[in-house]
């Protein structure tokens, strides 16, 4: 039987207890991580969380301190980087500069002394997968940044990897190009099932293109799990944080019980029991209460059954077309509410008072961050 | 008025070194003209023509190139795994080691020559250990030869070519290396695909500075070379310092001008073909 059967290594990754330490500093420690066949993984962290090392890792770059990284089930612990079955776009891409856009994508397929037209078939195909069609005899130079990024990502797919690792590529493209290429790679991990492990600081990135999201940060892994569940129910409060926009309110824990009461500056909460987010709430503790902006309303006086309230004062409104953010003061707290343009109360007065309402199943408490990460917000490197 | 743009003709003094620089330059060059031309006193082609005939002469031109050829490609040579080295080390290390690349210039000329004497003369360690352990009978001829003359320049020369090297490694976009191993390349290949073809332009400059650098060279060949192997930078020292020919040196000194300008335009449509296709 000549008949061949080419199977295609799957992409399972199983991250067990890897930690990396460069001296005394640990950037990884103890990270425990199952990455699905064919998925798309983000890993989304603040700047020196330990991100890129992790994919530097699964790259064969750089060897862990302890633990192992399996491939399929195959221990990558004894393999180079060239024999494992990984391709990688670098954030500055690492395109070849002496060779042009066809020679950079056939380059691996040449190392593996594949036949002339196989090769040049298969150039072709990647050129075009990658909507770089006609293009194959520019210079690198005279490539535009996405069209660079394409050719980075074809010299990779056309080896077929089980495993894509991607390091931040976008962060260099203005927004327009971002978005564009956003969905470009979201299709066509689609289309080819192969494995992406997408390297990012900006967390919209991350929700737009996963089907996972991993959140790291000091080195540790904070929380897995799908977009929406990672933005709903954050497993802690540098995840709320680090995930969208938040509105939050320092309290004092007045009473556990059928419900949890808090006494904040801007008046007394109450919440369900299940508000407590990954801890057991204790009288007299100090806690955040978190509200992300599109759950709070404003209203003149009463506010609807059931809500929990507070007094704020309006000090801005900002219409951004189809939504309105509405700057509040709660007792020197600043507060910001997303609502509809359309069912925005009429006649707002800037420097009125206004009471701000919540469904109360839509706050999270958290106990506050003991002083770690805040600085590294924004900071895109 | 733009009060501005009006220069203060104080100003103008400034130009006065430059001028004087550039005209001490230009009479120089025009006085070498003006002597290569003439025998006492008289226009004359008498030491061109004396180069042609004398087939000494024209060895010592030969020899010039020849040797300057073999000085470049041993140097590029020899100083590529060198600047490897400086290239992967730490920023400390390379500092570091790059100091001890540059050694040999703090050294004067003569007493580096004095050196290679010392290792390669007849009675020099090479040759005495070698016939002290009884491997030779009679000592090599090591030096007062052309091998003599090509040790100590590309021993002065490579230094140049250690550091255009290292300068066009430093200039390859980090991880490129990386990039090649993730496509499966071996570190040879990707030496020989990435590495090489980029740190080829610094190759090239190396090749042509060290050539041009040799082909004048004086001092080395004059100690290292003995009496009978001359090369044309010696002869033209030896013409204006001991025998006073100031014309023929000029004469000497035109030719050699000539002929490195000629290698510097073959050599760089040489380079041009070679490096066609990258920037």
């Amino acid at each position: 039987m000549k008949a061949q059967i080419h199977q295609r290594p799957a992409g399972a990754i199983q991250i067990d207890g890897i930690s990396k330490s460069y001296g005394d500093t640990r950037v990884l420690s103890a990270v425990d991580l199952a990455i699905e066949p064919g998925s798309f993984v983000s890993l989304l962290g603040p700047s020196g969380c330990g991100k890129t090392t992790l994919l530097r890792l699964i790259a064969g770059f750089i060897a862990p301190s302890e633990g192992r990284i399996l491939i399929d089930g195959q221990d990558m612990s004894d393999i180079p980087t060239k024999r494992r079955p990984i391709g990688m776009v670098f954030q500055n891409l690492a395109l070849f500069p002496h060779l042009t856009v066809d020679e950079n994508i056939a380059y691996g397929l040449k190392l593996r002394a594949r036949p002339k037209d196989e090769i040049a078939r298969r150039v072709e195909k990647f050129v075009e997968l990658v909507g770089l069609s006609g293009l194959g005899k520019r210079r690198i130079a005279q490539l535009s940044g996405g069209q660079k990024q394409r050719v980075a990502l074809a010299r990779s797919l056309v080896l077929e990897p089980a495993i894509l690792l991607l390091d931040e590529p976008l962060s260099a493209l203005d927004l327009q190009l971002r978005k564009q290429l956003q969905i470009a790679l979201k299709e066509i991990q689609r289309k080819l099932g192969t494995t992406f492990v997408f390297v990012t600081h900006d967390q919209e990135e991350a929700t737009l293109m996963s089907d996972t999201i991993v959140v790291i940060n000091q080195g540790q892994v904070q929380q897995v799990g799908p977009p929406e569940a990672i933005y709903s129910s954050p497993a802690n409060l540098f995840v709320a944080k680090f995930v969208g926009e938040l509105n939050e309110l320092p309290a004092q824990i007045f009473s556990v019980g059928p419900s949890l009461v808090l006494d904040t500056s801007a008046g007394t909460i109450v919440l369900p029991p299940a508000a407590a987010q990954g801890f057991v709430p204790k009288r007299g503790d100090s806690v955040t209460l978190c509200l992300r902006p599109e759950s709070l309303s404003i209203s003149q006086n009463a506010c609807p059954h059931g809500h929990a309230h507070m007094n704020a004062r309006l000090i801005d409104v900002i219409s951004l077309g189809p939504v309105s953010r509405l700057v509040l003061d709660a007792a020197g707290h600043r507060m910001t509410s997303i609502v509809m343009s359309e069912s925005r109360p009429q006649g707002l007065s800037t420097g009125s008072a206004y009471t701000i309402h919540f469904d109360p199943a839509r706050a999270q408490v958290f106990t506050p961050l003991r002083g770690q990460l805040s600085g590294s917000f924004g900071d895109p490197a | 008025m733009n009060t501005a743009e009006r220069v203060h003709p104080s100003r103008l003094l400034l130009l006065l070194p430059v001028a004087i620089i550039l005209g001490l330059f230009f009479t120089s060059v025009a006085m070498l003209f003006s002597n290569a031309f003439m025998d006492r006193g008289n226009f004359s082609l008498r030491y061109f023509q004396q180069i042609l005939d004398r087939p000494d002469y024209l060895l010592a031109f030969l020899r010039t190139i020849i040797s300057s050829v073999v000085v470049a490609v041993l140097a590029v040579v020899l100083a590529y795994p060198v600047a490897m080295l400086l290239w992967r080390a730490s920023e400390r290390w390379r500092n570091l080691l790059l100091i001890l690349v540059l050694v040999p210039w703090l050294v004067s000329l003569v007493v580096r020559s004095y050196g290679w004497i010392i290792l390669l003369g007849p009675r020099g360690f090479i040759n005495s250990m070698l016939a002290w352990v009884g491997i030779i009978d009679e000592p090599l001829p090591l030096m007062f030869n052309d091998f003599g003359i090509i040790m100590g320049l590309t021993h002065v020369l490579m230094p140049f070519a250690v550091i255009s090297i290292l300068s066009s490694l430093l200039s390859i976009e980090a991880n490129l290396e990386e990039a090649s191993s993730v496509l499966g390349a071996s570190a040879f290949h990707t030496f020989r695909y990435v590495i090489l073809p980029l740190s080829l332009p610094g190759a090239f400059t190396a090749l042509l500075v060290v050539y041009l650098a040799s082909i004048g060279a004086i001092v080395t060949p004059l100690l290292l070379g003995g009496i009978t192997q001359k090369f044309v930078g010696s002869q033209i020292y030896q013409e204006v310092m001991s025998t006073y020919n100031m014309s023929k040196g000029a004469a000497w000194s035109l030719c050699l001008l000539t002929i490195s300008f000629l290698s510097v335009l073959l050599f760089k449509l040489f380079e041009r073909k070679a490096l066609a296709g990258q920037e």
